[in-house]
Formats: C-alpha cells, sequence, structure tokens
C-alpha cells in the first residue's frame, strides 16, 4: 500500500484545499498596499501596446473633424470658437480660441462675411478679398495647430503610462517637454502683443512639431527598454 | 525605426504572466484579481504547517503583502503562484520557528532505522478526504510540516531539505515516520 496515500492525495489534491480564508484578510492587504476602494483605472499597458492603432485613429478623426470644422468655419465662422471650446483638451489650445480677443478686426470681417449669401464660400471664390484670405490662412494655421497639440497631448499620455516604472526615466523626459511647452507659452504670450503674427503663429507651429519629435523618440526609447526587458525574462525563463 | 520595433513586437513570445505585469505597474484591480486567485490554496498551505486559522491569516495577509512589495524581484525563474507559494511557506515555518516548536521530531529516536515496507498498513479501506485532514492536524509539528511539503506541496525530498535545513536523510526518514503516523491515526479514528 505504500503508495496508496500519495495517490489518493494526488487524485483528490483541490478537496484538500477547501478551507476559505477570512474576508478581512483581503480588507487588510488593501489598506497595508494604499489601494484603492474601487480601482477604476484603465489599463496602461494596453493604451501602450495600442499606441499605433490609436493615433491612426486619432489622426483620421483629427482629419476628420479638421475637415468639417475647416467647411464650416468658411460658411460660418462663428461657430468656430464654439467647436473649439468643445475639444475636451487640455493642453495650451492654438490660437484659435485666443484668436478673438487677440484681433478683434479680423474676426469681424470674418463673422461679416455669412451676412451676405456669397460670403460664405468667399474665402475660396475672392482670393483678392483680403479678410477673406487672412481668415483661410489662419483656419488653415489653427487647423495644423490644434493637430499637433492634440497628437502631443495623445502623446504625453502615453509617456505618463511609464510613470509608475520608470519615475526618473519620466522626470527626465517630461522635463525635455516641460522645456519646449514653456517656449510655446512664450510665444501664445506674444501672440496677442505683436502685429507680426504669422510669424509667431509659425514659430509655435514649429515648437509643437519638435514636442511631437521628441515625444516620439522618448517612446521609442521606451519601446527599446520593454523590448530588452522582456528579452531578460525570456532569458531568466528559458534557463531555469 | 518604428517598423523595425513594430515587427520585433510580432516576434516576441509572450512568456510573461499578464496579470503579474499588469500589477507591476500599479494595477490595483491586478492586486485583487491575484489574491482571488490564490489566496485560498495559499491558506490551505499554511494552515496545514502552522495548525491555527488565525496564524494561517496572519501568513496569508504576511506574504501577499510582502510578494505584491516585492513583485519587481519577481522575474519569472518559477512561476508567480509557485513563487508565492515558497514566500507563504517559508512563514509558516518561521512562525513555527518562533513559537519554539520543533520542526524535527526525530531527534530522540534512531535516525538511521527506516520502516520496512511490511511494517505499513496493508488496510485497504477507502481513504477519506475529511479523515486525512483531521490526522495530518494531530500530527507532531515536525512531522507534520515534512508530511504536507511532500504530500500536499509536491515538493522533492531535496527541496525540503533545503527549505528546514536539514539533510536530505532526515527529511526521508521523517517523512516516512510521518506517513506511518499517519496512517496510524487515521486507522485509531476510525
Amino acid at each position: 500500500m505504500s503508495n496508496r496515500l500519495e495517490q489518493f492525495v494526488h487524485d483528490h489534491r483541490d478537496e484538500f484545499d477547501g478551507d476559505e480564508p477570512d474576508g478581512k484578510i483581503w480588507e487588510a492587504i488593501r489598506k497595508d498596499m494604499g489601494l484603492g476602494e474601487d480601482p477604476t483605472k484603465k489599463k496602461p499597458g494596453s493604451v501602450v501596446r495600442l499606441y499605433r492603432a490609436a493615433l491612426a485613429v486619432a489622426a483620421a478623426v483629427l482629419v476628420l473633424i479638421g475637415g468639417t470644422v475647416w467647411i464650416g468655419n468658411s460658411r460660418k465662422p462663428g461657430t468656430q470658437p464654439q467647436v473649439a471650446a468643445n475639444q475636451p483638451v487640455t493642453r495650451p489650445q492654438p490660437a484659435r480660441s485666443d484668436s478673438p480677443v487677440a484681433n478683434p478686426g479680423r474676426d469681424e470681417a470674418q463673422t461679416a462675411n455669412p451676412a451676405n449669401p456669397e460670403g460664405g464660400n468667399g474665402g475660396a471664390i475672392r482670393p483678392d478679398s483680403k479678410a477673406n484670405e487672412a481668415a483661410e490662412l489662419r483656419a488653415e494655421q489653427n487647423e495644423e495647430m490644434y493637430h499637433y497639440a492634440k497628437l502631443v497631448e495623445i502623446k504625453q499620455q502615453q509617456l505618463k503610462t511609464i510613470e509608475k516604472d520608470e519615475p526618473l526615466l519620466y522626470k527626465k523626459f517630461s522635463m525635455d517637454v516641460d522645456k519646449l511647452d514653456s517656449a510655446y507659452h512664450g510665444l501664445q504670450a506674444q501672440l496677442t502683443r505683436t502685429p507680426n503674427r504669422e510669424q509667431i503663429l509659425e514659430a509655435m507651429l514649429q515648437n509643437l512639431q519638435l514636442q511631437m519629435g521628441l515625444l516620439n523618440h522618448q517612446l521609442d526609447i521606451i519601446k527599446q527598454i520593454n523590448h530588452s526587458k522582456k528579452t531578460a525574462y525570456e532569458k531568466a525563463y528559458k534557463t531555469t | 525605426m518604428n517598423a523595425k520595433s513594430a515587427a520585433l513586437e510580432v516576434t516576441e513570445p509572450i512568456l510573461y504572466d499578464e496579470l503579474v505585469e499588469r500589477c507591476k505597474r500599479g494595477d490595483s484591480r491586478g492586486f485583487a484579481e491575484l489574491y482571488q486567485k490564490y489566496a485560498r490554496a495559499m491558506y490551505n498551505t499554511s494552515l496545514r504547517i502552522v495548525n491555527h486559522t488565525g496564524d494561517a491569516e496572519d501568513v496569508l495577509q504576511e506574504a501577499f503583502t510582502d510578494a505584491f512589495r516585492s513583485l519587481e524581484d519577481f522575474h519569472y525563474k518559477s512561476t508567480f503562484g509557485a513563487w508565492l507559494k515558497r514566500i507563504v511557506i517559508n512563514k509558516s515555518i518561521n512562525l513555527l520557528r518562533k513559537r519554539r516548536m520543533d520542526l524535527i521530531d526525530i531527534e530522540k529516536t534512531n535516525v538511521g532505522y527506516l520502516p520496512e515496507e511490511a511494517d505499513e498498513d496493508e488496510d485497504e479501506r477507502a481513504l477519506k478526504v475529511e479523515e486525512i485532514k483531521k490526522a495530518v492536524a494531530r500530527l507532531p509539528n515536525g512531522y507534520r510540516t515534512v508530511l504536507t511539503l511532500y504530500l500536499f506541496e509536491g515538493y522533492d525530498q531535496e527541496e525540503i531539505a533545503e527549505i528546514l535545513q536539514v539533510s536530505h536523510a532526515t527529511v526521508r526518514t521523517q517523512y516516512m515516520r510521518a506517513k506511518q503516523k499517519l496512517l496510524q491515526l487515521i486507522k485509531q479514528a476510525a
């Protein structure tokens, strides 16, 4: 019978784990760990993994919104600031939202347009109309700026997912982005004071492009780090 | 660059535990899920060794908290479950030691003596889970520890020798005696 007991335990192993730990234990662990009552945080990992797809979708949506806003803008410019206000973007918004204040003259010219019926397409039809030309140019720039601001925001969110795993790296990375960001704010402040708006807007756009390039680099670095970590796991797994 | 890293992503085999990875990233729901998944097995493992529900609960709480706090040190050299179980067992044994309970019951007897096969109970009566559990609980601490590590937790005798820091021969003898005693207790209870 030497192995009868071993065999029996082996065959009924799960039945030997019938005792239930008290529910208060998890509560104690949760408190010890400082875990929240109802964790509603989304999984950051899936964001990192899906970010290419998310970016593609975001870009497509932006093009769509951009197009719609641009068309709507050339027909009914009065809606423009509203659209900008509706965007759930926390980042400093490009000139669109503050431009009505910054340059009331142009906006008046713009809002005056729909008053006469042909004015709706005036920008395209009558390029000699100075006000319309300027409005079109600015709308275009605003779109572009908005697009980049949104991309920068998305990428910053992705970057934030490493905050827990690599706090030091995240700190360094966000310091670099912050430098560019404060330069952006400086430009934005200048925009309201300077007569040379086009140049400043151009610089702001460049700044956003730089931010995006920087964030892209940072995300690539993180990807490489994650990859080398995975390789290390793989090695550990295979050698033991 | 982007195309390259995308290609790498596809060819990388997934060798790690997604749930554990979520916890490493600080996902608090992941911790709750890990606890749900392993709590009962770990509690029963500890309970068989410490033989006291309150102590087993203390061990469970400490083991999970320690494991969660040192997830960074877990590098998939074993499964997460095996890693956690080892923490639970070490804490359970330390608790017995703290209570100054002898972990080796064989000291006073002849170490060289091993029961023969013929000495063992030839009773063919059906074994029952509850009867075995009760008998295990009545074993002396040393016997019970060696017996549960071998019989229930699936460690081999060399691993048990390492865990208890005794010789392989001691574990072997201890187990034979523990098993004999267990069968005797089952027979008595019947």
